[in-house]
């Protein structure tokens, strides 16, 4: 066990490396200059030219790359070209808001998804399995922020009960009318998230179903409470440990979206925000620490495998 | 000799037979399947509704029309007007169009360059490192994030959300080939081959390449849907197609700043987009069922 975890890991750290060139690269092929952005349009050459280079822009791009490398190691990410803060600063006020996004959306569709999912294969082919394949296919035909315009122009605009967009804190407005800002975007995600949880546990629980060992299982006369948590589950639980780990990942980046549609002051908004500002570092700050949660939170998944199921830490390691 | 020559021409007579009558029951078996029946309709009925926006609406999607703003749904309208004046089933139309030339390129990209990066990283050894380091790399940025970032590299426009997406998800074809490339090169018949003296090259491309056809495909159908939405979630952003070009992302964006005064501007490209992405995806899912039966 203990080597396939130091392989994983090793695996991770080779992986982070060409991650951190990818994002290196991407933020410095963006067309513009940070530097005359930042001046204006009136400023003469000589000042973009001494601001480039206080801001090492001038230094050929492998210089940049490592400086910019042994600065985020050492847990300095730099500063906001355009806010009056350091990018960790920007970084640590935006999780908040976005955590409980990602959270809460993940709970509702692990609530939905994997009840339904069970249920649906159970009954192949049965009314519960027909709906909610059909719900399934629904949720995965569209963008979240598609549904999310749905769900405004039912709660808000047709019903009134519900609030367009925005954010309140908790600590401002109380907590009702903190949730009421968060019901729609969470159960917009939540949603969308649920319809693949609910297809690959299906499949999953489907297959393990098929085998003989839970035939014999069911002809030794066990129950089918028994047969379904004892034997199904556990068989079945790589895969879904491993859609959840992708889910909560891509929810983490598919939040971005609902973050700046509903006007949330998370990392998402953050991201899309400095990308049409050209803030290079917190671009490349909050890119490489999304990543970096996505990477960790896959390592997890992976080595949670090997908890789960003793077959893979022997063939993978 | 002669005798020789008639064998084998019977063999391959037998061997080409097998293939047809294998074909034939794939193509009957995608015809059983109700539900792809149902995803090929209405995805025909969307390329149709594409094609014919041109025809219905030779003046264009961009033209505004200023006395007629904001005009709930009627018989000249059938799905109303926006802030300019525009026919919004006008803007749809143009706009499924853009979402299936961007989906469809994209999955032809992926899936010639995702082939080609699959099966050398799956057939040299050396190769596979560097390949499949690079393609994790890239697939542990979320899509959306990569997405934006490159769009914001490349500037909005269509050609560039195709090269931006087809960044995004050629990794994911490429990790596909090269699985089955792996166990396609253990095969017997790969040997015999290489005991007779064929190149790499040959065996790559003649033996190897039409053998993992099926997961590629299937995985190039998926990304065709996936890529419609990713379009149209960028151009949502602003960090896609710039209007006034029609996207059903951009119409989108515009329509929820009216949400409250004209509710048509979202209601019916919504219907629209959901109708489309999910033919393709019953569609996606009918081959699936036919090429990779598991």
């Amino acid at each position: 066990m203990g080597k396939y975890i130091l392989k994983r890991i090793a695996g991770v750290i080779v992986t982070l490396l060409i991650l951190s060139v990818a994002i290196f690269s991407i933020t410095h092929i963006m067309s513009g200059d940070p530097a005359l952005a930042m001046l204006g349009s009136d400023a003469s050459a000589e000042q973009v030219e001494a601001l480039r280079a206080e801001m090492g822009l001038d230094q050929p791009l492998t210089a940049q790359y490592i400086s910019w490398i042994k600065d985020t190691i050492s847990g300095d990410l730099g500063d906001s070209y355009f806010r009056h803060q350091t990018v960790i600063q920007a970084l640590s006020e935006r999780i908040g808001p976005s955590t409980e996004l990602a959270i809460i959306s993940e709970l509702i569709a692990i609530l939905i998804g994997i009840p339904l999912g069970i249920t649906a294969a159970k009954r192949k082919g049965g009314a519960v399995d027909l709906a909610a394949s059909s719900a399934a296919i629904l949720g995965m035909s569209m963008p979240a922020f598609l549904l999310g315009l749905l769900f405004i122009l039912l709660f808000s605009v047709n019903m009134g009960v519900l609030p367009v967009s925005g954010y309140v804190t908790v600590a401002k407005g109380g907590l009702s009318n903190h949730l009421s800002y968060m019901v729609i975007p969470c159960v917009t995600m939540g949603l969308v998230q649920s319809a693949l949880i609910m297809r690959i546990t299906r499949s999953s629980f489907a297959e393990v179903m098929g085998k003989d060992y839970i035939k014999t299982a069911k002809a030794k006369g066990l129950k089918e409470r028994v047969i379904l948590y004892k034997h199904v589950f556990r068989n079945a639980g790589a895969t879904i440990v491993t859609i959840l780990g992708q889910s909560f990942g891509s929810l983490i980046a598919g939040v971005a979206v609902l973050e700046t549609m509903f006007n949330i002051p998370g990392m998402g908004q953050l991201i899309v925000d400095s990308v049409l500002k050209r803030d290079y570092p917190v671009i490349q700050g909050a890119v490489l620490f999304v990543s970096i949660l996505y990477v960790l939170i896959n390592l997890v998944v992976d080595i949670s495998y090997g908890f789960i199921d003793p077959r893979i830490r022997v063939t993978r390691s | 000799m002669a005798n020789v020559n008639a064998k084998e021409t019977d063999n391959l007579r037998v061997a080409k037979l097998a293939i047809k009558e294998n074909r034939k029951i794939k193509i009957q078996t995608f015809m059983k399947n109700k539900m792809a029946m149902v995803g090929l309709i209405i995805t025909v009925i969307m390329v149709i509704a594409a094609l014919l926006a041109p025809v219905l609406f030779p003046e264009g999607p961009i033209k505004m029309d200023n006395p007629n703003r904001f005009l709930a749904p009627s018989g000249a309208h059938l799905f109303g007007t926006d802030e300019f004046g525009r026919d919004i089933l006008n803007r749809t139309l143009y706009g499924i169009r853009i979402s299936f030339v961007i989906g469809g390129v994209t999955a032809l990209i992926t899936f010639v360059l995702g082939m080609l990066l699959g099966l050398l990283a799956g057939y040299y050894s050396i190769l596979d490192n560097i390949i499949m380091r690079i393609c994790e790399g890239m697939m542990s940025i979320p899509p959306v994030l990569l997405g934006i970032a490159l769009m914001s590299a490349l500037g909005g426009s269509a050609k560039n959300v195709v090269i931006a997406l087809s960044i995004v998800y050629t990794p994911v074809v490429a990790r596909v080939a090269r699985a089955s490339t792996l166990s396609v090169k253990e095969m017997t018949y790969i040997e015999a081959v290489k005991s007779q003296g064929a190149g790499s090259f040959r065996i790559l491309f003649r033996h190897i390449a039409p053998n993992i056809l099926s997961p590629v495909i299937v995985q190039a159908t998926n990304i065709f849907a996936t890529a419609i939405i990713l379009e149209a979630s960028l151009s949502f952003l602003g960090a896609g197609i710039p209007a006034p070009e029609p996207s059903l992302g951009n119409i989108l964006s515009e329509a929820k700043q009216y949400i409250f005064k004209s509710w048509w501007l979202t209601l019916y490209p919504s219907i629209v987009m959901i109708l489309m992405v999910m033919g393709i995806n019953i569609l996606g899912d009918g081959v699936r069922d036919v090429l990779d039966p598991s």
